[in-house]
């Protein structure tokens, strides 16, 4: 009988493992295939070509005389914007699997790949490739055909796969599974963050590249990247990790305000070669350009399912970084679907995508207030001509749109539109 | 997170029906059983107690003699019984304790594992000293889990069984040591976020120990290895995931169950 009981207390514990979900789930889901190229082919393409349409609108960037538009993993149109009634395409540059790009002083910075390079755009008719640091954010990725790993097509699929099985887990890390050339995941830790997330490129001018005193700045996924740069050529000076989901950089001052989906990191960049991590601001997850101006600085945290930003906050959130050791928040705006915001004349412009575009009087910065919201446009991103103070650039679904501003009505009167 | 259905009690269960248990365990240590032994409930309080047990020695219409623990022979008629239970009727012990050897058996009980919670009642009949046969109704909660970027999902599965039920028992002496099978359909519920779900096969096995009573309830619990199965839509809600999710599992849990069973 002792025996007996003995076996029966010893049963949970031999049984242990009989508990387990022998579960199989059936899901869409975006999933990115590797390419793989010749990647001295890549870099061996023709920097200029001819003007051609606008089919997939990335980054834009505004300029004196013209406007950059970033076609989504292929390159960059260059637009004569010198009458502002009617841009005119006029080239565009072959940058293949290029996503982030960023204009300083008619310079272009562009991540492509593993490179980063620089493009002298002072004669915009005659662009002109200065330096390229080749595996400037990772080492090469190759398959056993000594091809090299260069980006990554995707495709809504939907799949079967257990609870257990190695998808599962991938999805708990990412919001795309990435597939080898073979079918077998590729866990997305592996795959470098200069290639994630293409397919989540924003339109407009929130960006992951900054420059600062002869520096420039670009954000992965989880890392800063420090080039110096000299008038002729750009040089890697060190990565150092600052966490995960950075999403923008700003340079403030002798500040970098780097946002990510759960923070705003602010880094000293007193010693340019050197960031040093000063604060973080800790917000609710959700996707966040960061704006700071002069002792403040405005955050817009938004969701939205099947955007890849999670969480449950759509707010304008104004912050004192008087101190920036330590940042405070002022106050917490209601928005809808706030995305890319900017200042011009102490009015603040926050694109509301679908939703519109909010204009708030920020006379007194610490505590802007809401003019008026125009919902008969589309406004992902807000820009500033950089010569016409009244004049703002909006990007939406359908293209980049150009309006003068009314400074004592804020009538917006549209100008053009150029199609995409 | 996706609530589909609030539960996660499981530990809370797991706590009271060790509470249930401890009792049980306490239980006599007289380990004997008696000889054709019967039970004697008085309408009044007649023979120290309302109660007398021991050998049945003389068993007639009229009067009963029984020897009694102690050694004692005690005679009554048998019109002054309120209750009785013949030998053909339980195994009883010398401390009175007894099970039944046969007739109706009900039984309520409550398993608990991982991510199951079951609450169930069995009509059975006891057909002999070893076999129990019985239908038995309840309610099934289990759970399966996954996660996304953004979120971990709790897949919440409600169902109402309908099965057969078979025990052997093994060892009969004080305590009944038995095993049981079970096997049939449950039928899975709708919830708010389970958009659909279809009905799916239940099976169980384990072995269980009763403890016997001189009441008409007495406690066992059981481990068994529970099987049931599920397949449906359910809602979802993540940034990652641009459907629902369909899913088909089987839940596989290591049940332990405590319960009290019911004789006339």
């Amino acid at each position: 009988m002792k025996k007996l009981l003995i076996i029966i207390a010893c049963l949970p514990i031999l049984f242990a493992s009989c508990t387990k979900d022998n579960a199989t789930i059936s899901l869409t889901f975006k999933k990115g295939t590797a390419v793989y190229a010749d990647i001295e082919e890549i870099r061996a393409v023709e920097l200029v070509s001819a003007p051609r349409m606008i089919e997939n609108a990335g980054k834009i960037f505004i300029g004196e005389n013209y406007i950059l538009i970033g076609e989504n993993g292929k390159g960059i149109h260059v637009l004569d914007n010198t009458d502002s009634s009617n841009p005119v395409n006029i080239g565009f540059l072959q940058l293949p699997f290029t996503k982030e790009f960023f204009v300083d002083k008619d310079m272009i910075y562009a991540e492509s790949q593993y490179d980063f390079i620089k493009i002298d755009l002072s004669d915009m008719n005659n662009p002109l490739m200065l330096d390229r640091v080749e595996y400037a954010f990772a080492e090469a990725i190759q398959n056993a055909d000594g091809l090299t790993l260069v980006g990554f097509s995707y495709e809504t699929v939907t799949r079967s796969f257990k609870t257990d099985s190695e998808e599962a887990e991938e999805l708990r890390d990412s919001y795309y599974l990435y597939y080898d050339y073979n079918n077998s995941v590729i866990p997305a830790s592996s795959v470098p963050s200069s290639f994630v997330g293409s397919e989540r490129g924003v339109k407009g001018t929130v960006n992951k590249i900054a420059v600062y005193s002869n520096h420039v700045y670009v954000v992965s996924n989880s890392k800063l990247h420090t080039f110096q740069d000299s008038p002729s050529n750009i040089m890697l000076v060190g990565s150092t990790n600052i966490g995960w989901d950075n999403e923008t950089i700003y340079a403030e001052g002798n500040h970098l305000f780097i946002g990510t989906q759960s923070s705003m990191i602010v880094m000293d960049v007193t010693n340019p070669s050197s960031p040093i991590e000063t604060s973080t601001y800790n917000h609710p997850n959700s996707c966040d350009p960061v704006l700071p101006i002069g002792s403040i600085a405005y955050l817009t945290l938004r969701t939205a399912d099947f955007t890849g930003c999670s969480g449950d906050e759509n707010t304008l959130e104004v912050l004192d970084i008087s101190d920036i050791n330590s940042p405070e928040l002022i106050s917490t705006i209601p928005m809808t679907s706030p995305y890319g915001l900017t200042m011009i004349n102490n009015k603040l412009y926050v694109g509301e995508g679908m939703n519109g575009m909010s204009i708030f009087d920020a006379a007194d910065p610490a505590n802007p207030v809401l003019i008026q919201t125009n919902t008969s446009i589309v406004a992902y991103d807000v820009i500033e001509h950089p010569s016409f103070p009244n004049r703002i650039l909006t990007t939406s679904d359908f293209g980049l749109s150009q309006y003068e501003v009314n400074s004592l009505t804020m009538e917006m009167i549209f100008l053009s539109e150029i199609a995409y | 997170m996706s609530k589909i259905l609030i539960t996660p009690i499981t530990p809370f269960l797991f706590l009271i029906g060790l509470l249930f248990c401890a009792p049980v365990i306490s239980f006599s240590q007289n380990d004997h059983l008696m000889e054709n032994g019967a039970v004697f409930k008085f309408k009044r309080h007649w023979y120290k107690h309302n109660m007398v047990y021991g050998s049945l020695l003389q068993n007639d219409f009229n009067i009963q003699n029984i020897e009694t623990v102690s050694g004692d022979t005690v005679s009554f008629p048998i019109d002054s019984a309120r209750k009785y239970y013949l030998p053909e009727q339980i195994t009883l012990c010398k401390n009175g304790r007894y099970h039944y050897a046969s007739g109706k058996i009900r039984t309520f009980s409550m398993g608990v594992s991982r991510d199951h919670v079951n609450l169930d009642f069995v009509y059975g009949f006891r057909i002999n000293r070893h076999f129990d046969i019985g239908i038995g109704t309840g309610m099934d909660h289990n759970a399966f889990s996954f996660y996304t970027v953004d979120d971990f999902h709790l897949v919440n599965i409600v169902g109402t069984p309908l099965y057969i039920q078979g025990k052997y028992n093994l060892y009969r002496k004080r305590r009944i040591i038995y095993l049981k099978a079970k096997v049939g359909m449950t039928n899975n519920s709708e919830t708010a976020n389970i958009v659909r779900v279809n009905n799916g096969i239940v099976m169980e096995g384990g072995i269980g120990m009763l403890f016997p009573s001189r009441l008409r309830s007495r406690f066992y619990f059981e481990f068994s290895q529970y099987t049931s199965h599920a397949k449906g839509i359910a809602n979802v809600a993540s940034s990652s995931i641009l459907s629902d999710v369909e899913f088909d599992v089987w839940f596989h849990r290591f049940l332990f169950t405590v319960g009290v069973e019911f004789g006339k």
